[in-house]
């Protein structure tokens, strides 16, 4: 699955450590979702969403 | 994240009751083994088995009793850090090296008729399901970083 996190992080100004804080997950996680090596549950996809005031849709989209 | 004393500590004191429930069960185990081997020296055999099942029914009584609540809260809250993924894969990797390491040992053994070979010892199937976790976990971390 592809995903704009690295992109949308960066606009926000936050390191991978501070957005893996406020999501409640692990810095490593930020760092496998963002090379997409690791797909988030449904729940840290939500929060992800959540936090960037957008849709699950407008962060991650399937493999073409 | 850095493994820091207090962590291990933190670790540790979770563990502690399953570690102190499991020895009197561990001494059972000796006593029993002791008591189905005559040949051993009976303080030997209790020794023995006592050591090698204490860490195997701790992390059993960890597991199955003291950190189920623990358990069903992560399945709950649908826990989505790559760490849990790790630990999945690494533990099904595990499961089945020890499977496959212990028919193909076993088969090995029994084929070239090696008493130490076959029947596989309890000490066998752990160092290989214990090893093949820790490379397994250790091998996706690395992958994945």
């Amino acid at each position: 699955m592809e995903n704009r996190l690295a992109e949308l992080r960066s606009a926000h100004g936050l390191s991978q450590a501070a957005l893996a804080e406020v999501l409640g997950t692990s810095r490593q996680t930020i760092i496998s979702i963002e090379r997409g090596r690791f797909d988030p549950s449904l729940p840290l996809a939500f929060k992800i969403a959540h936090y960037f005031e957008t849709t699950i849709e407008q962060i991650f989209t399937p493999d073409t | 994240m850095t493994l820091t004393t207090s962590t291990i500590m933190t670790a540790l004191r979770k563990v502690l009751p399953a570690i102190a429930c499991s020895f009197p069960l561990a001494l059972a185990m000796g006593a029993l083994f002791a008591w189905r081997n005559p040949e051993h020296p009976t303080s030997v055999a209790v020794a023995a088995m006592a050591v090698c099942s204490w860490p195997i029914i701790a992390t059993a009584l960890q597991v199955l009793w003291f950190d189920r609540n623990a358990t069903n809260a992560a399945l709950e809250s649908g826990r989505g850090d790559v760490e849990t993924a790790w630990f999945q894969e690494a533990a099904a990797t595990a499961f089945w090296a020890t499977m496959g390491g212990l028919l193909f040992l076993g088969g090995i053994g029994s084929a070239l008729h090696l008493d130490w070979l076959a029947p596989i010892g309890l000490a066998h199937a752990l160092v290989l399901g214990v090893g093949s976790f820790a490379l397994s976990y250790l091998w996706l971390r690395r992958r994945d970083r």
